[in-house]
């Protein structure tokens, strides 16, 4: 990334104001900004959602269901998950092009991770033929515009689309010789919600500035962070995927109060993304019967 | 040889036994559920909260400013550190850069790598740099970068392996006579859901991920030992936060122990070639 445009002075009065608990925009340590979120904003995508932090970040973020071949060493039973993220070079001054190559595959590989295996989705009932077809799910984010904490919009977003998709369905039929065949059916009516999306977790980030840490900082705030600890937490209240990042490290006693903190603050985050969801999904299922409308820009914050 | 005429397949599979594809199938999961109900004695004799022994040597890159040579028994993982050397962007920087270059020899794995980092590698190579930085002092070398190459020659277990780079890393900047405040020490666990299995091979992450996915996961946790910090943590899988909690603490205690190996080669490898130094 290209260096930071911020003074020391600037720095000190961030760093100072974390201590405190004064934030440049009156929140408290742990207060996430308002944000925005809108589903079924891409008509080419199986599902999709857009979510806006604060006046700042927004990801978007389209899902795709495809059937795949299962090669000989996979699971012969499973789906898959296939993610990618992108840093569009238009959002900030830092994502210039080639500087962003690290940071989109960081980010891909965070959510990668997030999402595989244990993150909720039911990979086992996304199997059509074992060691033959299944389904995949490519998951593509695109940052349209940047002020801090992007990996927190960007599982905010991938779980709406997930709970927006809808997977065709398929009938497997069975043939003479033992083996099997399937067929997609076009018919949008039958198809089916990712099995589990509600299980996905939602990531809480805190920044660690050297004598505290905040929650959903802005982008002032992470350049003045030492380090960031990105826990991704499910409804139960697992933790599905933890990471540390940026340059400097955080005292022991400190880090497990952070995790502590981190899985408090997500267990009262994802009750309201999922009211806000619902709300989302009742809203456009109203605006389909009234007619086509644009729900991509008209939103506003509630 | 050119690869654009002579393409290998891209991945090995071994031979199945003679038998349906659902027979295999079967005794995997019978050899799974084995490992799972016996885990207090594992496949290779270890307990499970034992770690595989380390070889470690520092030194044997001519070319290089420090290198270090990593061995727990498969693991096999060479490091040099070339710098600090002048820094060529245009732009002053008062602190030091680190620059990671991590690569998995095309036949560390099972299925064989690229020559060409993969989008894996590339992050490997930035958790190594977040890790090994707090570590240095930058402030000593400004305007300079500082070059970590580290090599993979075996894996075995991909969070046992990371844990081997970072702490063969830490030693071949500190042959390379770089100003550091702590060595920093890694270590990996599985977390099952009733108990941990400590440095786990390929063999046993391959049995964990043929388990339906109950509470389950991976960690590697970096530290600077001496300080008390942690520089690095890395964690998948699913679990409550008791068990990562408790996974946690095993971690630090095992870097902790990788952290006296570390210390008393350093300090007998100093003995060995300059013996007036700790007299």
């Amino acid at each position: 990334m290209a260096s930071a445009l911020i003074s020391t002075a600037e720095q000190a009065y961030i760093r100072q104001g974390v201590v405190e608990g004064i934030r440049g925009d009156g929140r408290g340590r742990a207060d996430y900004r308002d944000y925005l979120l809108s589903v079924n904003v891409i008509s080419h995508s199986s599902g999709s959602a857009r979510c806006r932090v604060g006046f700042g970040t927004d990801v978007l973020v389209g899902v795709k269901a495809e059937v795949a071949m299962i090669e000989p060493g996979e699971a012969p039973n499973r789906g898959r998950v296939q993610c990618h993220v992108e840093c569009s070079p238009s959002a900030a001054r830092q994502f210039q092009a080639r500087l962003t190559d690290e940071l989109n595959n960081d980010l891909t590989q965070f959510l990668t991770r997030a999402l595989n295996d244990f993150g909720g989705i039911d990979l086992d009932k996304l199997a059509i033929i074992p060691n033959q077809a299944c389904w995949v799910l490519y998951i593509d984010a695109m940052i349209l515009d940047f002020d801090g904490n992007v990996h927190d919009t960007l599982l905010i977003a991938t779980r709406a689309a997930l709970a927006n998709t809808r997977i065709p369905k398929v009938e497997v039929q069975a043939l003479e010789d033992g083996q099997q065949e399937y067929d997609v059916i076009d018919d949008p009516e039958a198809a089916t919600p990712v099995p589990g999306w509600e299980d996905a977790p939602l990531c809480v980030t805190l920044n660690w500035t050297g004598d505290g840490y905040v929650a959903d900082a802005t982008h002032q705030e992470e350049l003045c962070t030492d380090a960031k600890l990105m826990v991704c937490v499910n409804r139960h209240g697992d933790i599905c995927s933890m990471q540390k990042s940026t340059l400097g490290t955080i005292p022991q006693a400190t880090f497990l109060e952070m995790l502590e903190n981190a899985t408090k603050i997500a267990a009262q985050i994802i009750p309201t993304v999922d009211q806000r969801l619902k709300e989302e999904h009742e809203r456009t299922a109203q605006q389909v019967s009234g007619g086509h409308k644009s729900t991509f820009m008209t939103n506003t914050f509630l | 040889m050119d690869r654009r005429h002579v393409t290998g397949p891209e991945r090995s599979v071994a031979p199945l036994p003679a038998g349906s594809m659902n027979e295999a199938v079967a005794t995997t999961q019978a050899q799974t559920a084995m490992f799972f109900d016996t885990q207090r004695n594992r496949q290779d004799g270890r307990t499970i909260d034992a770690m595989r022994p380390i070889f470690l040597k520092t030194g044997l890159i001519n070319q290089a400013s420090g290198s270090a040579y990593f061995e727990q028994n498969n693991i096999r993982v060479a490091c040099g550190v070339y710098g600090p050397r002048q820094n060529t962007q245009a732009q002053f920087n008062e602190n030091a850069r680190l620059d990671c270059g991590f690569k998995f020899a095309t036949f560390a794995c099972d299925k064989r790598r690229q020559f060409q980092r993969d989008p894996e590698e590339r992050e490997l190579s930035q958790i190594l740099i977040q890790a090994l930085t707090p570590a240095v002092r930058l402030g000593m070398y400004p305007k300079s970068t500082i070059d970590i190459y580290v090599t993979v020659i075996q894996s075995d277990g991909w969070w046992s392996t990371l844990a081997a780079a970072i702490t063969c890393a830490s030693v071949a900047l500190v042959d390379a006579g770089i100003d550091v405040i702590d060595i920093v020490t890694a270590s990996a666990v599985l977390v099952l859901p009733d108990g941990n299995v400590v440095d786990a091979t390929q063999q046993e992450e391959q049995a964990l991920s043929a388990q339906p996915p109950k509470c389950h996961g991976s960690l590697v946790v970096a530290q600077l030992p001496t300080h008390n910090e942690i520089a690095h943590v890395v964690q998948t899988g699913k679990m409550t936060p008791a068990q990562l909690t408790k996974a946690i603490d095993t971690c630090l205690g095992d870097s902790a122990k990788v952290h006296s190996v570390v210390s008393y080669y350093l300090r007998e490898a100093v003995l060995a070639t300059e013996p007036s130094v700790l007299a």
